[in-house]
């Protein structure tokens, strides 16, 4: 696939850099005024996406194909790799995640590109700005370079076992749909400011910045999810810079969301709302900076490595501070005031409050995630502990949650205060009744217990206005059904990390330990089909019995010892049990020797072994054929094997027994025909092994799934909703961009 | 003074005030090992992995490693929290915590994860 030295891939990622540059122009034309140039900008427009979905699509075929030639390949898949993730391996670096930025924003603005709308061709013009610059440096140092002749490996390096995980796979695109996302109402907020066009551009961007806020929050719950599942710390958020970096464009387009909401009904917050579109997007070019400039380097659990693009995210980054806030400063003495003032006791006043506390938490999170580079100004780098941003976010949530409780009891414009009090009560009752409640059940300390009664207070406003909306039709329910989801997912996060139960035990294998009221007994280790061994914990708590199987196991990708919690889910509660260390005698593996017909009973099994099937050729294989029969009367055949490729150490393949357990082949006696096995209860583990685990609770954690849900429901209804209010704009027919993916997914959803 | 900016500016001024006293009180400076030694309160050393055993007694476990630091000095690290993935692999490790008592204590370990972006660290070295 190699065209002189220069691989498809590379090819086209030129298409699509200088397809974008010839639409690039083209909008520019377009919006000084020679319509004609529309045509060729689009037309260039939908080259370029298809020069990157081509360029993307070759990029899975060489991971596919295992092409180690290409230094990407090589670098982050392997022919080790189960299928199912060789396609993450797409974004497993930063090449690729480039390319999938640019590729999903162009993707995105295709969609815009359909709308029929005055201001679209000088919003298309400044979305493919950041295309360009994407484009550049996939041109650049793009995936597909590849290395010198006689230096192509074997194999690649493949995905750490970590980010093998479902979750992970889709985790990064998603957010990446996320970042690319923003593009749009900073590019809507552009056009408008060019065009003077103050009011607008309101109406186009808000399904967008709707969607935005629903996609990124769909990120962060994946990774969530992901932390809790896989990584056995008990959390499902760090405060990593990685998560700042995306929580910081989020808040300040959750900002961007309520005030055009404002502006919609009221005129006002002109100015804000183009600070805020542009100060999104110019977050998700500073988060990207400082996640993969390598300036945090010291400072994360993500290792980030500079990979000379520092310049380039820079410059990237200084463009759309001067470009954006410079228009901003230019049109601002131009832009009229509202004719009409924000209301002092009314929804929009509680709403812009609200605006206010994201922009606060925004501001507090990024100075955090920025200390190293703040105190490398005044003396040594430093870098603040995760403690500080729950101080400081602590009291802005607690006045978030009041703020997102009172605002839908309010009326618009001007609000009364006896009626207003009258429909609190049942919210302040609910709220107090919540909060008496936790300090009932251990709740000490005055800012968590405020914090609860304000999220539950928050919850019952909410749910209360959401049931009334849901009577009129679900489009005036579903923005509070959001918030309720919201207030739920706090009072679950503040519940499950600060007032769960935390313990290290030593279980010595076979024996009873207590924690936490729980009993519990370690009975050895699994070997299990994926090569994932677990930990068998035989685990009583609460009238439940069940067994624990956290994960331990060596990783020969990491060189190192890999490990997974087990979950077991209660309904208010979590059991949560981390795997510390397996210490003890690892133990010489006793095996059991059988030659051809022999039988023999270790534990409830009795085995038998029938003969030996050989396969010779570059791989040697043996497989013992063996009968095993269960003390019940059961039998099965079993068929462990072992591998001998090339003089390397063998390859032993393990057969299962039902009930869990498994046979592995420990040695062949050619001479005699003897096969010795490992079986259950023989040899390792050996009774002597100590298992340290830590054993937690997380109270209320299904809180926090159940309120994700609530509110990406009810985001995304809202985006179906926002979309609706734009839909006798949008063209019933676009030639030749009907083939994109994803326009007909939001198409089929605005339709229904 | 209408009520809504005097809310926004009470805010404004609260969100100051916890943020300036936060960032104080959790800043932890980056240090050498000879420094950590010295310092009160928690600081953050870095170092690569020279050696680790996990120390399982009576009714006492943590993980007991040792730093190596660019200047080749070595310190001995004591954890006692669930051991981040990655730990063995490690190319460099960075402990928060104070020394007590002969060896540095550690509350949190951010291990630089050999991950995805790791391979690109090889090849940027070698390249």
């Amino acid at each position: 696939m190699i065209v002189e030295g220069v691989s498809i891939g590379t090819l086209l990622s030129w298409v699509a850099f200088l397809a974008s540059l010839v639409a690039g122009l083209g909008f520019l034309a377009a919006t000084t005024g020679r319509g004609d140039a529309l045509v060729v900008a689009r037309r260039a427009f939908v080259t370029q996406v298809l020069a990157m979905v081509g360029a993307a699509v070759f990029l899975w075929y060489i991971l596919f194909t295992h092409q180690f030639r290409y230094e990407y390949v090589a670098s982050y898949s392997s022919r080790a790799m189960p299928g199912h993730y060789v396609y993450a391996a797409f974004w497993g670096g930063q090449e690729g995640t480039f390319l999938l930025w640019a590729m999903f924003s162009a993707l995105l603005g295709l969609l815009l590109m359909r709308l029929r709308h005055k201001l679209v061709p000088a919003a298309m013009l400044f979305l493919n700005i950041p295309i360009v610059l994407l484009l550049l440096i996939t041109v650049v140092r793009g995936p597909f370079l590849t290395f010198a002749p006689g230096k192509i490996p074997v194999d690649g390096q493949g995905l750490n076992p970590l980010l093998q995980d479902p979750w992970m796979t889709i985790h990064p695109p998603v957010l990446f749909i996320g970042f690319s996302s923003l593009v749009v109402p900073f590019a809507l907020a552009m056009a408008a400011m060019v065009k003077r066009d103050w009011d607008g551009w309101i109406k186009p961007a808000l399904p967008w910045v709707v969607f935005s806020t629903g996609i990124l929050a769909t990120g962060f719950t994946m990774g969530g999810v992901w932390a809790y599942k896989v990584l056995g710390w008990g959390g499902f958020w760090g405060w990593d810079p990685v998560e700042n970096g995306s929580l910081i464009p989020w808040l300040s387009n959750a900002a961007l969301l309520h005030g055009l909401l404002i502006q919609r009904v009221t005129g006002s917050l002109r100015r804000t709302n183009f600070f805020l579109a542009i100060t999104s997007y110019v977050l998700v070019l500073y988060a990207s900076f400082l996640t993969r400039s390598g300036v945090l380097a010291d400072f994360s659990v993500h290792s980030f490595v500079n990979l000379g693009l520092n310049g380039f995210l820079l410059t990237f980054l200084f463009a759309a501070v001067v470009l954006g806030y410079g228009l901003l400063i230019v049109r601002m003495r131009e832009m009229p005031r509202a004719a009409e003032p924000l209301g002092n006791v009314s929804r929009e006043s509680m709403m812009w409050l609200g605006q206010l506390v994201f922009m606060l938490m925004c501001a507090l999170t990024a100075v955090g995630m920025s200390a190293p580079l703040i105190t490398r100004l005044f003396g040594p780098p430093s870098n603040v502990q995760i403690s500080y941003y729950t101080l400081v976010n602590a009291p802005l949530g607690i006045a978030m949650c009041l703020l997102l409780g009172v605002a839908p009891l309010m009326r618009w414009r001007k609000q009364e205060a006896a009626p207003l009090l009258r429909s609190a009560l049942p919210a302040v009752v609910a709220g107090l009744a919540v909060a008496v409640l936790a300090v009932a059940l251990g709740v000490r300390e005055p800012l968590p217990a405020l914090f609860i009664f304000s999220a539950a207070f928050g919850l019952t406003a909410n749910a209360i206005v959401a049931v009334r909306g849901f009577r009129h039709g679900w489009k005036h329910g579903v923005a509070f059904a959001g918030h309720l989801g919201a207030t739920m997912l706090l009072i679950g996060a503040v519940a499950s990390t600060s007032y769960g139960k935390s313990v290290q035990v030593q279980l010595p294998q076979g024996e009873q330990r207590n924690a936490l009221g729980m009993r519990l007994r370690f009975d050895g280790v699994h070997a299990e089909r994926s090569g994932q061994d677990a930990m068998a914990i035989a685990v009583t708590a609460e009238g439940r019995e069940f067994q624990a199987r956290p994960r331990y196991y060596w990783s020969e990708f990491n060189q190192g010892v890999m490990k997974k919690p087990h979950v077991e889910r209660f309904l208010l509660h979590d059991v949560y049990i981390s795997p510390l260390e397996l210490v003890g005698n690892e133990g010489e593996s006793d095996a059991l020797w059988l030659a051809k017909g022999e039988t023999r009973t270790v534990g409830e099994w009795t085995f038998t072994f029938v003969d030996f099937d050989r396969q010779m050729g570059d791989v040697i294989r043996v497989a013992a054929r063996l009968r095993a029969r269960h003390a019940d009367g059961r039998e099965v055949p079993v068929r462990p094997q072992v591998e001998i490729a090339g003089g390397g150490t063998p390859n032993r393949i393990p057969d299962y027994l039902p009930g869990g357990g498994s046979v592995l082949i420990a040695g062949v006696d050619a001479a005699q025909g003897r096969v010795g096995l490992e079986v259950p209860g023989l040899g390792r583990p050996q009774a002597g092994n100590i298992l340290a685990v830590e054993v937690s609770t997380k109270p209320l954690i299904n809180l926090v799934w159940l309120g994700s849900i609530i509110m990406l429901g009810s985001v995304f209804l809202s985006v179906i909703r926002r979309a609706q209010e734009v839909r006798p704009q949008v063209a019933r027919s676009s030639a030749g961009l009907a083939t994109a993916p994803g326009e007909a997914q939001v198409e089929g959803a605005a339709g229904r | 003074v209408k009520l809504k900016y005097a809310v926004a500016i009470a805010l404004v001024l609260a969100a100051v005030v916890v943020g300036v006293t936060s960032f104080r009180k959790t800043m932890t400076p980056y240090v050498s090992f000879a420094e950590a030694r010295r310092a009160n309160g928690l600081v953050q050393v870095n170092g690569v992995l020279a050696g680790k055993e996990y120390i399982v007694r009576e009714g006492d476990q943590f993980l007991r490693f040792r730093l190596r630091d660019s200047r080749d000095e070595v310190m001995e690290v004591t954890y006692k929290g669930v051991i981040p993935g990655n730990f063995d692999q490690a190319t460099s490790i960075v402990a928060i915590g104070s020394y007590r008592g002969g060896r540095f204590e550690a509350d949190q370990l951010l291990v630089k994860c050999p991950s995805k972006y790791q391979a690109e660290a090889e090849q940027a070295s070698t390249s």
